[in-house]
């Protein structure tokens, strides 16, 4: 199962660290732990799951709301106060919180899923990447902008699990994308 | 898991952890620990227990990185377990996977190029690890050591985070772009017994230089920083 990476932002230090525990023993999920959203303000874009209590979500909607999709409200009263969030009671028993971040997390991947196998379009990527160009260049030969050169970029490296561009080369040569 | 302590038998610890095999050899502790203690081995060996067990808990528990309690170590301590750590690099596991390696590409008699291609790919991480720990021993470590003689302040490490972790971060990606080629991507005949003693080492390789980095990144440069700094200062 892929590792998926989660941001936990609370003030109530051993809640995270429980969550945390969850997470990590029954869901293969790594999560990190803050109590600063100043923290995750800039890069929350990078976490595939975000868990945050109702204060900080309620004081930061601007920011939440377009991480609606993968963001669990983290709450000490009725979950479904928050109608179309998805959101844990911390306060019940500990079978429910398990079922409850179960089924959250089949939520969130499916919502996620992409093919094993990478788009045309992410292939002529790779070739030029593994030849050497820049973004910049890759950009300016299919005709795109540099952020979706690199949203192209990041797919690939999900999709393949490689990251250095050394692999990636080596990965092409592998696949005859290069010779 | 539960943490180490002084009154725990290494015997039990082995077991509980066995890839902490190879950070033993580095205190000069070997197979065959009897029944002792970690507080009566280290007595024994004369090595400063608490460092020791810190070391141990960080191999042994990724959560665990104590950052102040280990910037407050004699950095000698630090830097000889650094210097025993990159001697295991360069003396057993890199020359062990590029022989398995060369072994491996060898059996498949020039009917697999993707070994031929992963094997390149291992040159260069092999020689990008090389460069660095020659860099650490002819330059960083001596640097650091002669700075501390001359450092006489007692507060001396509570320095700030130094960020520099780009060239070990590529380091680390490299290393597992390599695990997960042989794991998702291999294809074509290979020798199934010989291809899986490349892949636990070069596994083995990857936890130890992620512990390595974490110890040189977030404890020893920040002190050559503050050590640096207090030298520019005086």
């Amino acid at each position: 199962m892929p590792e998926l990476s989660a941001i936990i932002l609370t003030h109530d230090t051993l809640r995270a660290i429980g969550i945390k525990h969850i997470l990590d023993t029954l869901f293969n999920v790594k999560a990190s732990i803050t109590r600063d959203i100043k923290i995750i303000a800039d890069k929350i874009e990078q976490f595939e799951i975000i868990i945050v209590d109702e204060y900080n979500c309620l004081s930061h909607l601007d920011l939440f709301i377009p991480q609606k999709n993968k963001t669990i409200i983290l709450t000490s009263t009725d979950a479904n106060r928050y109608f179309s969030w998805q959101a844990i009671n911390s306060t019940t028993d500990e079978n429910h919180i398990v079922e409850a971040i179960s089924a959250l997390i089949k939520n969130l991947t499916r919502n996620n899923s992409t093919q094993s196998g990478l788009s045309s379009r992410e292939t002529e990527v790779l070739k030029l990447v593994a030849q050497g160009h820049t973004n910049k260049e890759i950009a300016d030969m299919l005709n795109i902008s540099i952020n979706t050169v690199l949203s192209h970029r990041k797919n690939i490296s999900t999709k393949l699990g490689i990251k250095s561009v050394s692999g990636l080369c080596i990965y092409a040569m592998m696949n005859g994308i290069i010779h | 898991m539960a943490l180490i302590d002084r009154r725990h038998k290494l015997a039990d610890i082995i077991l509980d952890n066995p890839s902490i095999i190879t950070v033993l050899n580095r205190f000069d502790i070997y197979l065959g620990v009897g029944d002792k203690t970690v507080e009566q081995i280290c007595s024994g060996k004369q090595l400063d227990t608490d460092f020791f067990i810190i070391i141990l808990n960080t191999f042994a528990n990724e959560e665990y990185f104590p950052e102040e309690l280990l910037k407050n170590f004699d950095v000698k301590l630090i830097i000889n377990y650094l210097e025993c750590t990159n001697d295991y690099y360069m003396h057993f596991i890199l020359p062990n996977i590029e022989n398995h390696f060369n072994l491996l590409l060898k059996r498949s008699e020039g009917k697999n190029s993707n070994i031929e291609l992963l094997l390149n790919f291992f040159l260069e991480v092999k020689t990008e690890l090389l460069n660095r720990i020659k860099s650490d021993t002819d330059k960083l470590f001596s640097n650091i050591l002669m700075l501390d003689c001359n450092n006489n302040t007692v507060e001396r490490y509570h320095s700030p985070q130094f960020k520099n972790e780009t060239a070990d971060d590529a380091m680390e990606d490299k290393i597992n772009d390599l695990v997960n080629m042989f794991v998702i991507h291999l294809t074509g005949k290979y020798d199934t017994n010989l291809c899986l003693a490349v892949l636990s080492a070069i596994i083995s390789l990857k936890k130890d230089l992620c512990q390595n980095n974490r110890i040189r990144n977030r404890i020893l440069m920040p002190i050559y920083h503050y050590l640096s700094s207090q030298q520019a200062n005086a």
